[in-house]
């Protein structure tokens, strides 16, 4: 490998959240290019079983992880659509994700199940990035339950290669931990935004968190855990005192936060986040601004620094949170993990955690719930065994329209304890029939086009109130909007619109050529896969045409001249000739490959000026059109028919 | 192990404590894992470290002396040398992210695995590695993912983080009472 020009000097500081230590960055954040060795994927492990299950893209599988950061808007990261090579690992600049068992990769991979390999200057920035997958596991992009998710490893692993560390937040795709059938980490969590916006910011959207972790004695705290969550929302956003001082400083947007603090001795520790055991300071329990008993609120204002004063009792807590899990039924049998517990949103659930230092005589009353969740009052049980308690609490999860997050503190006999974001309420699977999905304009549900804008009709598919999507300053529509996506054979498509009972989304120009695609959306929670037949073309024409004259729309009191031009605003055209990005804002004009005539309501049969996609805009097409000379006035309908012999709903066009 | 005896459901009583998650990306290890992967197992002090490229040179290495003070199991050594991915040569930084870090003076014990072309790394990353402090008692550096102790004896085995705090005498007996079993098989 070429030498790089400097030499690299170690921070001593371990500033920030999820930022790495020494902090690394990309100086080409708008526009990262990853080679994927595909081939590399289709061997048998060390195992002998195949790497990936079948049925599993790896590449859909790496441009749905790209996507989940490039859909930050408050961040400038873009990662350009991932190519194809054949090589193992990159070249000095290219970065690679591959399937490499030689040995040397081998030995840097131990046990893990992949790693980031990352080489960079002495500045911080990153040269490049080689993520490899370990040679002992199977991955998978169909949800296989005893595999490991693709997506949400290399989510993950990009993360790393942003110049991302571990998260403290136990709920974040950041956070150190995951097992096979996870897919929660495939949605970037506040924590993992937070990073990416403070790190490549977008304005100034965000706030900061300051102060310094002092115990109760002055001394100042190296390496605390410090965690900012909002009690309506659930969001939280992680952060590290500095190793060197125990000032600490991390970004959040404005709101208003509960803001607590907590060593590494619990499920995260030093050596999760880089650091080792004698550059942190444990000895103390946790502590949350205003007390236990009654927090405050920090408001945090955009652009703006707010200081935070914890000061912590001396000594460690004897309580801990060890293994936590939950059912709703009485009398089932479920597991307890580390990390944090998933719950089904909308039921009144069990809470069964291992725990040091919760004797029966503890009450509900020492817990307080932090998020959109209650605890059923009387409900805390708990037994002794062999040195642990094996508790429960009855916890009320709301029903919720996308992931979210939720923490327990405890505070009992003096003593303290934190579930940092350690509860994650899921949303209720959305749910969509297939003719739910449809032209966005004809509302035709016969079958979808590449790059058309398709409406879909159905349950639980996203928040009460819709949101919109928005274009990234790399000029893409987004693919997710409040942890919505949607997946056509596995690649994310752009989102203009999201809400519990409809989605607008652009059809990936990916799914050209093939007879159906499977659409799955995806809230946290994986709908059905529902099968949808794609044909070249499936033109849908806006209800009402444009005149090019006046650009207004045209209409009985706006009637368009005799042989002067309309704009038919169209969708599903299918792809243009030259071929653009999903997402992408076309560049300029681009006719569609596929011909395009119009018949007036006369039976003629007009060839337009123009078909295909308009500039600026995701998968909206147009169609200029010249109105005969000798159309009468008055009225007249129209419609469109692709040269695949898909036919438009009919509109009306009002002529002078 | 003993269960609820409260008026609620008694549903802890059907719990059934499932490998977790895997740490840091890493799969997690139990101490059981732990003695049965390692080749040696040794304590002693973290003297120098320097850095080189590996056998393919893909990788900048961190390799770390351990003056030896204790062989628990394994090849009798006086040093030991460990390799962690990661560190900065001939001008240019890598990171591999959780890489396990030491410290010169680190007083510490491992589990050590040997790689085919000689390198020794931690089973399992940093659960390999143990710190011991001046009272000699050990500490775990691992974080989430591990087993309770108190399900000892079953097939899941015993979580390392449970280890913390345990004296130095007491993790090497138990850790040459696992590795000799393991032998005698």
């Amino acid at each position: 490998m070429k030498p790089l020009a400097l030499l690299f000097a170690v921070s001593a500081l371990s500033f920030g959240y999820v930022n790495s230590n020494p902090r690394t960055y990309r100086t080409d954040n708008t526009n990262i290019q990853f080679l994927v060795n595909v081939d590399s994927a289709n061997v048998n492990n060390a195992n002998g079983v195949p790497w990936i299950t079948p049925g599993t893209d790896v590449l859909a599988g790496a441009i749905a992880a790209m996507d989940s950061w490039n859909s930050v808007t408050t961040a400038n990261i873009h990662f350009a659509i991932p190519q194809t090579t054949t090589l193992l690992e990159g070249t000095p600049t290219n970065n690679v994700i591959s399937f490499d068992s030689s040995s040397e990769v081998v030995q840097a991979l131990g046990s893990a199940l992949a790693v980031t390999i990352t080489s960079y200057n002495a500045d911080g920035s990153i040269v490049k990035s080689d993520i490899v997958f370990s040679t002992k596991e199977q991955f998978s992009t169909t949800g296989d339950a005893s595999a490991l998710d693709l997506q949400s490893i290399l989510t993950h692993e990009l993360g790393h290669s942003l110049g991302s560390s571990h998260s403290g937040v136990l709920t974040g795709t950041m956070f150190q931990a995951t097992d096979a059938g996870l897919t929660t980490q495939a949605h970037l969590k506040p924590d993992d935004i937070a990073f990416a916006s403070s790190l490549y910011p977008v304005g100034n959207a965000y706030g900061t968190i300051t102060g310094t972790m002092r115990d109760t004695t002055g001394k100042a705290l190296r390496g605390a855990l410090i965690s900012a969550e909002d009690p309506v929302s659930g969001q939280i956003i992680g952060g590290f005192s500095s190793i060197a001082d125990g000032t600490f400083s991390f970004s959040v947007p404005p709101g208003s936060y509960y803001v607590w603090a907590e060593p590494l001795n619990g499920q995260v520790q030093a050596a999760n986040v880089y650091l080792t055991a004698s550059e942190v300071d444990t000895d103390w329990q946790p502590v949350i601004a205003g007390g236990f008993a009654s927090p405050s609120l920090v408001n945090v204002t955009a652009g703006q620094p707010t200081p935070v004063a914890l000061s912590a009792p001396v000594g460690v807590s004897p309580i801990q949170i060890d293994y936590s899990g939950a059912t709703a039924t009485a009398g089932a049998s479920f597991e307890i993990y580390t990390g944090p517990t998933s719950i089904a949103g909308g039921e009144t659930v069990f809470f069964v955690f291992i725990a040091t230092g919760l004797p029966s005589t503890v009450t509900d009353a020492n817990f307080k719930a932090v998020g959109p969740f209650t605890i059923v009052p009387g409900s805390f049980r708990s037994s002794s065994s062999e040195g642990k308690y094996q508790c429960q609490l009855s916890l009320n999860m709301p029903s919720v329209s996308e992931l979210t997050t939720a923490s327990l503190l405890i505070d009992y006999n003096g003593n303290s304890a934190v579930f940092s974001g350690g509860i994650e309420v899921l949303p209720a699977a959305p749910s969509f029939p297939a003719n739910g999905i449809g032209n966005a304009f004809s509302f035709a549900s016969s079958a979808v086009a590449p790059g058309e804008i398709a409406a879909m009709f159905g349950t639980n598919m996203g928040p009460a109130s819709g949101l919109f999507g928005a274009f990234t300053t790399a000029g893409y529509l987004t693919d997710q909007v409040e942890g919505v996506s949607v997946r056509f054979d596995g690649i994310p498509a752009p989102l203009f619109y999201a809400a519990a009972g409809q989605i607008n989304v652009q059809v990936p120009y990916e799914v050209a050529g093939e007879s159906e695609t499977s659409v799955v959306v995806d809230t946290g929670t994986d709908s059905v896969a529902v099968s949808v037949p794609v044909s070249a073309a499936v033109p849908g024409l806006y209800p009402a045409a444009v005149n090019f004259a006046n650009n207004l729309l045209n209409t009985v009191a706006n009637p368009v001249a005799p042989g002067d031009y309309v704009i038919l605003y169209a969708t599903g055209l299918g792809s243009p000739l030259t071929p653009i990005d999903t997402g992408e804002a076309a560049p300029g004009a681009d006719a569609s490959a596929n011909a395009v005539t119009v018949t007036l309501g006369s039976g003629s049969q007009l060839m337009p000026a123009y078909a295909g996609v308009t500039q600026g805009l995701a998968g909206l097409d147009q169609i200029n059109l010249q109105i005969p000379a000798a159309t009468p006035p008055g009225e007249t309908s129209l419609f469109v028919t692709s040269a695949n012999g898909a036919q438009s709903q009919t509109i009306s066009v009002w002529v002078q | 192990m003993r269960f609820l005896t409260s008026k609620a459901p008694a549903i802890a009583a059907l719990v059934c404590i499932a490998i977790p998650c895997a740490a840091t990306l890493i799969k997690e290890v139990t101490f059981e894992d732990l003695v049965a992967s390692s080749t040696q197992i040794v304590s002693g002090h973290v003297t120098r470290s320097w850095t080189s490229w590996g056998s393919e040179h893909k990788l900048i290495w961190t390799r770390y002396e351990v003056a030896v003070d204790d062989v628990i199991a394994g090849e009798p050594a006086s040093t030991v040398v460990m390799s962690e991915p990661g560190g900065v040569l001939d001008g240019q930084g890598m990171r591999v992210e959780s890489a396990v870090r030491y410290t010169i003076g680190e007083h510490v014990v491992l589990f050590l695995q040997q790689y085919p072309g000689g390198d020794k790394r931690t089973v399992g990353w940093s659960q390999g590695k143990f710190t011991v402090d001046e009272s000699n008692r050990v500490h775990s550096s691992a974080g989430a993912g591990y087993l309770p102790n108190h399900l000892s004896g079953t097939p899941n085995g015993t979580r390392i983080g449970s280890l913390d705090g345990i004296t130095y005498r007491e993790l090497s007996q138990r850790a040459v009472e696992l590795y000799q079993r393991r032998v005698a098989r």
